[in-house]
C-alpha cells in the first residue's frame, strides 16, 4: 500500500487515488495526516538533517518535488544495527504549515516520522488543538455537511487528584458533555472521531482527529476531508498562531509592554495538581524556579532548543506564560501544548 | 559551614531578590490604580537637591500635588552586620530640598518608607529602636520613618484549597499620607494585585539594590546568552562585549531609562562581576548546560559551593601560632611593663 504513494506525481493523482481507496470498503491503512507548524522550505529538509549528528546516524532522506509546494519525501530510519524502516510521506505546503500524508503503519508514522519532527524543532513544531478549538472543528464541519447526521466520540484523559483517567463520550450530545466535563475539572481531548451520514443512512466521512494535529482517514471522500477537516485545522492553527504572535515583549516609545498568554481553568488549581508541575517541564526545559507550587507556582523556563524563554506562573485557575527578551511562536505552540498536557485544556487569550 | 546549608542559603538569597522585584514592581502597580494614595512618579530617578547634591530613591512617589512625595527604600536582605550602617544611610533621604519637576514647586515634606522581608523586620525594628537612643538620629523615629514588611501568607478558599497571597504591611512608624497610611492598616495590609503575581513580576528582573551573583548569572543564563549561543557550533568562541550585553538586556532594569552613567557602569559591573564568575567555573556558553533533575539555581548554586570548596583546599596554608603556656613565646605585655 506504502508504494501507491510513488505512482502519485501531483495533487491530481492524489485525489484521484486517495478518493478511489478511501470510498471503497476494502481492508487498507488508515490515511495519516499530520499538520505541523514551519517556514521551512522542504528542500532544506536534507540538509537540516545532514547537520544534526543524532538525526544525521538514523535517518537518511530522499526528496522529489512533485508540483509547486507538492512533495513526495522517503525516509528510512535505523532502528537497530541490522533494521531499516522506510517509508513514504506526500508534503503539500500550506502557507506556514505542512500537511504530511502517508499510508503507513501507525508505528512508522508516529515513531518515524514522529521522531523526525520532533528532532527538527524548532524548524518544525508541532500543533496543539484544545478541547475548545477540536469543539470549533466540528462546528465547523457540521456547517459545511448541513442536514447530514454526525456521530461523535470523545476519548477525553482527566486527573482525579495525582492519577491520569480516561472516558468516552459519545452520542448526540457528546459535545454538550465535553463542555460540561470542561467547565467542571481539567480535560484534554486526546482523539475526536466523527462519521458524517446522509439521510439514506451511507457513511460520507469517517474521520479522526487528534489535539497534536494528527488526522485519520478511516472512510470518505479524500477531496472533502482534504478540504473540510485538514484545511480548517490548517485555518485554526493560523488563527492560533497570529494569537501567539502577539505574545511578546516589546518596548515601545522606551516603555516595556508586556502581552502574556494567559491559560483560564474552570477550577483553581490545588497543592496536589501543581505537585510534579517543576519536575515534569525539566524534562523540556531548564527551569528555575522561585515559587514551587503551594499553591502559587513561578518559575523562568528557558526552551533548550530554541532559545526563547519565558516567565510561567500558576495562581489560582490561571496560568500564565509571560514573554521574555526572546520568544518564538513554536515556542510558544509547544509550551502551551506542554502545560496543557501537564494540567489540562483551558481557555486561551492573550493580554 | 557544611556544602548543603552554603547551597539553601543560595537558594534562599536568589529566590529573596526575585520577591523584592515582585515588591518593587507591586509597589508601581498599586501607585498606578490607586492615584488617589500617590503618583508614581519614577524608579531609581535621580533627584538633584537644591544644594545641588544628588540623591536616587528606588522609587518616588508624589501626593499633594507634588506638594510632598514619599521615597521607598526597598532591601531584599538585611545583615545585622551592616544594618545600622545601612539605616544611618537613609539620613540622605530626609528634609531633602529640592524641585521634582523644573515646572514644580520645592518639596514641603517627603516620607521615607524602608520595605524588607517580613523575617528581617525584628533586626531592622531592633536596631531603629538601639538608634534612636542618640539624639543625632532622630530621623528614624516612627513620625519620620516607616519600615515595611513583605510576605507571602496561605488564605484559606474552601476547606480543601488555599491561595497564595503576597501582602504589604508597615512593622514601624508611619508617613503622612493619610490616604497611604489608611490602606497599609486595613487589616491585613496591602494585597499585592495578581497581575503582579502572574506577568508584571517579568516586566523588569532587577531592584536597584545589587542582586547576589547567582541571581544575576541565572538571568544571563536563561535569558541572555541563548540568544548569543543558539546554533552556533560548540566550543565555537563568543565575542562577550559587555556594552552589547549590557544593551540586550537593559530593558530588564526597572529604571533603565532614567539612570545616569554611573549607575548604568556600576549595572555593567554586576554583569561583568558574573561573567568572570563563569570563566572562573570554566563555563562555556556555547554550550549552555542541561540539568535535567536539577533546577538552574540549585545547578549554580552547586557550582558555585564547589568552586569555592576547591579554592579553600588550595588556598595558601598559613600555620596558627602555636601557644605555649609558659614557656616559647613571651606575652607581648611583657615588654611595656
Amino acid at each position: 500500500m506504502q508504494d501507491l504513494l510513488l505512482k502519485i506525481s501531483n495533487r491530481e493523482d492524489m485525489d484521484d487515488l486517495l478518493n478511489n481507496i478511501y470510498t471503497k470498503r476494502e481492508l487498507r491503512p488508515l490515511l495519516k495526516n499530520m499538520i505541523v507548524l514551519t517556514d521551512l522550505n522542504p528542500e532544506q529538509i536534507g540538509r537540516l538533517v545532514q547537520d544534526d549528528s543524532k538525526l544525521r546516524k538514523k535517518f537518511s532522506l530522499d526528496l522529489n518535488k512533485l508540483e509547486h509546494n507538492f512533495y513526495r519525501l522517503s525516509i528510512e530510519k535505523q532502528i537497530s544495527k541490522n533494521k531499516i524502516v522506510k517509508g513514504t510521506v506526500l508534503l503539500d505546503v500550506k502557507s506556514s504549515f505542512w500537511i504530511m500524508s502517508t499510508m503507513a503503519k501507525h508505528y512508522l508514522a508516529d515513531k518515524v516520522f514522529g521522531s523526525l519532527i520532533d528532532g527538527l524543532y524548532p524548524k518544525i513544531t508541532r500543533i496543539y488543538l484544545n478541547y475548545s478549538q477540536i469543539l470549533d472543528l466540528l462546528e465547523k464541519a457540521k456547517s459545511l455537511y448541513q442536514g447530514q447526521k454526525f456521530i461523535t466520540r470523545f476519548s477525553i484523559g482527566y486527573r482525579n487528584g495525582p492519577e491520569v483517567e480516561y472516558m468516552i463520550l459519545r452520542g448526540e450530545k457528546a459535545g454538550d458533555r465535553l463542555l460540561k466535563e470542561a467547565r467542571e475539572k481539567s480535560i484534554w481531548v486526546k482523539k475526536l472521531r466523527f462519521k458524517v451520514i446522509n439521510q439514506e443512512k451511507m457513511t460520507l466521512l469517517d474521520a479522526i482527529i487528534t489535539n497534536r494535529g494528527f488526522s485519520e482517514l478511516v472512510y470518505g471522500n479524500f477531496t472533502s476531508y482534504f478540504q473540510n477537516v485538514l484545511l480548517e485545522v490548517i485555518n485554526l492553527s493560523i488563527e492560533l498562531n497570529r494569537k501567539y504572535e502577539q505574545v511578546r515583549r516589546k518596548v515601545v516609545e522606551e516603555e516595556v509592554e508586556l502581552h502574556p498568554c494567559v491559560i483560564t481553568y474552570p477550577k483553581p488549581f490545588s497543592i496536589e495538581d501543581l505537585k510534579n508541575i517543576a519536575q515534569e517541564l525539566r524534562s523540556d526545559y531548564m527551569v528555575s524556579i522561585s515559587h514551587s507550587g503551594n499553591p502559587y507556582f513561578s518559575a523562568d523556563l528557558l526552551d533548550y532548543y530554541d532559545g526563547s524563554s519565558f516567565g510561567l506562573t500558576v495562581l489560582d485557575n490561571t496560568v500564565t506564560i509571560t514573554p521574555m527578551l526572546r520568544t518564538t511562536n513554536p515556542a510558544l505552540w509547544k509550551l502551551a501544548g506542554k502545560v496543557q498536557d501537564l494540567l489540562g485544556e483551558g481557555n486561551i487569550t492573550v493580554i | 559551614m557544611s556544602e548543603s546549608i552554603i547551597i539553601t542559603k543560595c537558594l534562599e538569597d536568589s529566590a529573596k531578590y526575585s520577591d523584592a522585584v515582585i515588591v518593587l514592581a507591586a509597589i508601581r502597580e498599586i501607585l498606578i490604580k490607586n492615584p488617589s494614595v500617590g503618583k508614581f512618579f519614577g524608579i531609581e530617578r535621580t533627584i538633584t537637591t537644591l544644594t545641588n547634591e544628588k540623591i536616587t530613591p528606588d522609587l518616588i512617589a508624589t501626593y499633594d500635588d507634588e506638594r510632598n512625595c514619599i521615597f521607598f527604600e526597598l532591601k531584599w536582605a538585611v545583615s545585622q552586620r551592616t544594618i545600622k550602617d545601612e539605616l544611618l544611610d537613609l539620613k540622605r533621604y530626609f528634609s531633602v530640598n529640592c524641585k521634582l519637576n523644573v515646572s514644580s514647586t520645592v518639596l514641603e515634606h517627603n516620607d521615607v518608607i524602608l520595605i524588607c522581608h517580613v523575617e528581617d523586620t525584628k533586626i531592622v525594628v531592633n536596631s531603629i529602636k538601639e538608634l534612636t537612643s542618640s539624639p543625632d538620629n532622630d530621623f528614624l523615629k516612627p513620625d519620620n520613618l516607616a519600615v515595611w514588611s513583605w510576605a507571602f501568607i496561605k488564605k484559606k478558599k474552601t476547606s480543601k484549597d488555599f491561595s497564595d497571597e503576597m501582602r504589604l504591611n508597615c512593622e514601624y512608624g508611619k508617613t503622612k499620607n493619610n490616604e497611604l497610611e489608611k490602606f497599609v492598616n486595613e487589616p491585613g495590609g496591602i494585597p499585592v494585585p495578581a497581575d503582579v503575581l502572574q506577568y508584571l513580576r517579568s516586566k523588569f528582573l532587577f531592584v536597584v539594590q545589587k542582586p547576589p551573583i547567582q541571581y544575576t548569572m541565572k538571568v544571563l543564563l536563561m535569558h541572555v546568552f541563548p540568544s548569543y549561543s543558539s546554533n552556533l557550533p560548540k566550543g565555537t568562541a563568543v565575542d562577550l562585549q559587555i556594552d552589547a550585553i549590557y544593551n540586550n538586556m537593559k530593558s530588564l532594569f526597572p529604571g533603565w531609562r532614567n539612570i545616569d552613567s554611573e549607575t548604568i557602569q556600576a549595572k555593567k559591573q554586576w554583569i561583568m562581576e558574573a561573567l568572570y564568575t563563569f570563566k572562573k567555573i570554566g563555563f562555556d556558553i556555547t554550550s549552555l548546560p542541561h540539568p535535567i533533575r536539577k533546577s538552574y539555581d540549585e545547578w549554580i548554586c552547586g557550582k558555585l559551593e564547589k568552586f569555592s570548596r576547591k579554592e579553600r583546599r588550595y588556598a595558601f596554608r598559613t600555620r596558627g601560632i602555636r601557644k605555649v603556656n609558659g614557656k616559647g613565646y613571651s606575652k607581648i605585655d611583657k615588654y611595656f611593663s
